[in-house]
């Protein structure tokens, strides 16, 4: 290193704005960011401004602050405790964030269907159980909301065409995933509405203001639903597409996003009867997480590729989980990582004599990095339903 | 320059373009050391390169470290194309690694610079669009910002905290979680 005399401080930067931004944009950590925004007055106004932090968000995954545990009696956020990197951010988030939906007239009518891009989806339960009327989308840090009207009678007349009567009909609404360095007005909201023997995908945006009728797909004579409920329980998405999964099903239902189009892709006979995720593993491949005897099987293939089928699952790689009794299913994935969840052996063998409720550990799986970390401790009786990411305040702007 | 000679040296010769730094420093170079700045390439498009490529925004100092560093990299971007164009076999894979790696050990030691320097280095890289430049300079930056206080990264870009006591005090408040 070179010594020169240091020339006294400055009042402006030595570099401008622009290139000021394109260091700032090169910084990893949050953390790094908001220490640079606290240095002087035009460092803060760049790191605050919405394009940047827009900009900064499409390079830089937030971290995974906590879970969301959904029940009937409201809504709780669970964050990342210590010594979890991102738990002074989600503590931050918790104090600010607001997740007793105040703002609605009858709370318990609502309930949260999916969280995404720091919005939460909840939607209002009419007459039967799985029909919804109504559908907010909020933003609990800012605590801003929008409502979303009903999907017009007409468009859904096609389940009571099929024999359905209302109760028959299942309503999935979910939240489009936002597209690189978009403005808050982009924000699209998808519904799946099935009947019998298909499935109709709706797609409201706020550009248009309306809901659309974007994609159908029809199974034949087989039914969509198993005791009421539908075959393909869980909804994952990756690559900006959605897949869903089952249990006991050998197939997953994959809805293309750009090209709105259905379709059913086969896949390995070894994930029958496991829990399973549908996860980005790398540019252009599709990875299939399976979680069986304590261990994770990460399999992957050619995202897009030409025709279902087209090409085999491959077997990656094999994740063993550290000595815990993992007990229940992947849960919802956010930013590349799934959660699960285990309970120590030790309180889980004297369960059984002493009837001592044992903790919930939570660990996350950064799928990329092979990255496994605990998340929290918490009381058995939690349920987390969707993984939480977000830049803790001031880093967040308004998502709505 | 050469006024009489063989061909090649006259095809040499017309190769060649003269920078002239701010103050008034000429650097003769080849065109393949030039137009690794794009600002430098639109220029011999245009064909304005008689006389020589005044840079007022570039002084002999810094315009010397940016000629080291496009000479370096214009060699290695030659040794890419002409290795691109046989087949690969380990051999050539080999000799194609070791020059990668002598690349990296040339931009190491090229960032070895005062933070004065390194900033003139990225106003200069800007200003004559030199990519692979640019994205070394800040990177530099960048990554010594990381893990810093205010107080450091103040000192390190050499600015005064303009924030207002209050101001301060308020963004500190919401950003406390970046300080545990």
């Amino acid at each position: 290193m070179l010594l020169a005399p240091a020339p006294p401080p400055a009042a402006q930067p030595p570099l401008p704005d622009e290139l000021l931004e394109d260091i700032f944009l090169r910084l990893d950590a949050a953390e790094d960011l908001a220490r640079a925004a606290v240095s002087c007055a035009s460092f803060r106004r760049i790191v605050s401004a919405r394009g940047f932090l827009r900009r900064f968000r499409s390079l830089h995954p937030p971290p995974v602050l906590g879970f969301l545990d959904c029940s009937h009696s409201g809504t709780e956020f669970y964050q990342a405790q210590p010594p979890r990197k991102s738990a002074p951010a989600a503590r931050a988030f918790a104090q600010a964030a607001d997740f007793t939906f105040s703002f609605l007239a009858n709370p318990s009518r609502w309930r949260v269907r999916d969280t995404r891009d720091g919005r939460v989806l909840l939607a209002r339960t009419a007459a039967s159980f799985d029909v919804f009327d109504e559908f907010v989308v909020y933003d609990p840090l800012h605590r801003r909301h929008f409502k979303i009207p009903p999907i017009p009678g007409d468009l859904t007349a096609f389940t009571a065409a099929a024999g359905n009567r209302s109760y028959e009909t299942y309503f999935e609404p979910f939240l489009a995933p936002a597209g690189r360095e978009e403005e808050e007005s982009s924000l699209r909201v998808f519904c799946n509405v099935m009947s019998k023997t298909k499935i109709v995908t709706f797609v409201f945006s706020l550009v248009t203001g309306m809901w659309q009728t974007v994609a159908s797909f029809s199974i034949g004579i087989h039914e969509w639903k198993r005791y009421g409920f539908p075959i393909f329980t869980w909804r994952h998405c990756a690559h900006g597409c959605f897949y869903w999964t089952d249990y006991c099903m050998k197939v997953m239902l994959v809805l293309d996003t750009l090209e709105m189009k259905f379709s059913l892709v086969d896949l390995p006979p070894e994930s029958k009867g496991k829990d399973k995720s549908i996860v980005e593993v790398a540019e252009g491949r599709l990875g299939l997480l399976i979680l069986d005897d304590f261990k994770f099987y990460l399999y992957s293939k050619a995202w897009r590729s030409n025709g279902a089928g087209a090409e085999e699952w491959r077997h990656d790689n094999v994740i063993p989980l550290p000595d815990r009794y993992w007990s229940i299913s992947i849960y919802g994935a956010a930013e590349g990582c799934v959660l699960v969840r285990g309970i120590p052996q030790d309180q889980y063998n004297s369960w059984k004599s002493t009837e001592k409720k044992p903790d919930a550990q939570y660990f996350t799986l950064e799928v990329k990095a092979l990255l496994f970390e605990r998340l929290c401790v918490l009381k058995f009786e939690t349920c987390p339903d969707y993984l939480y990411a977000s830049f803790p305040p001031p880093l967040s702007p308004p998502s709505i | 320059m050469a006024s009489a000679g063989s061909g090649d040296e006259k095809a040499a010769a017309a190769a060649m373009i003269t920078l002239i730094s701010s103050d008034n420093e000429k650097f003769e170079v080849t065109e393949a050391t030039a137009t690794l700045s794009q600002t430098i390439r639109h220029m011999i498009e245009d064909g304005c390169t008689d006389g020589g490529v005044p840079l007022p925004n570039v002084t002999s100092k810094i315009l010397a470290r940016v000629i080291e560093y496009c000479k370096k990299h214009a060699t290695a971007a030659a040794g890419e194309e002409g290795s691109s164009s046989s087949f690969s076999d380990a051999a050539f894979l080999e000799v194609d690694r070791a020059f990668l790696e002598e690349l990296e050990e040339f931009d190491d030691a090229f960032l070895e610079v005062d933070r004065a320097t390194l900033f003139d280095l990225i106003l200069a890289a800007n200003y004559l669009d030199i990519k692979g430049l640019l994205n070394l300079t800040c990177q530099k930056v960048a990554d010594s910002v990381k893990g810093k206080t205010p107080e450091q990264i103040r000192e390190m870009y050499n600015i005064v905290n303009d924030l207002t006591p209050e101001e301060e005090a308020e963004i500190r408040r919401e950003t406390q979680w970046a300080f545990e």
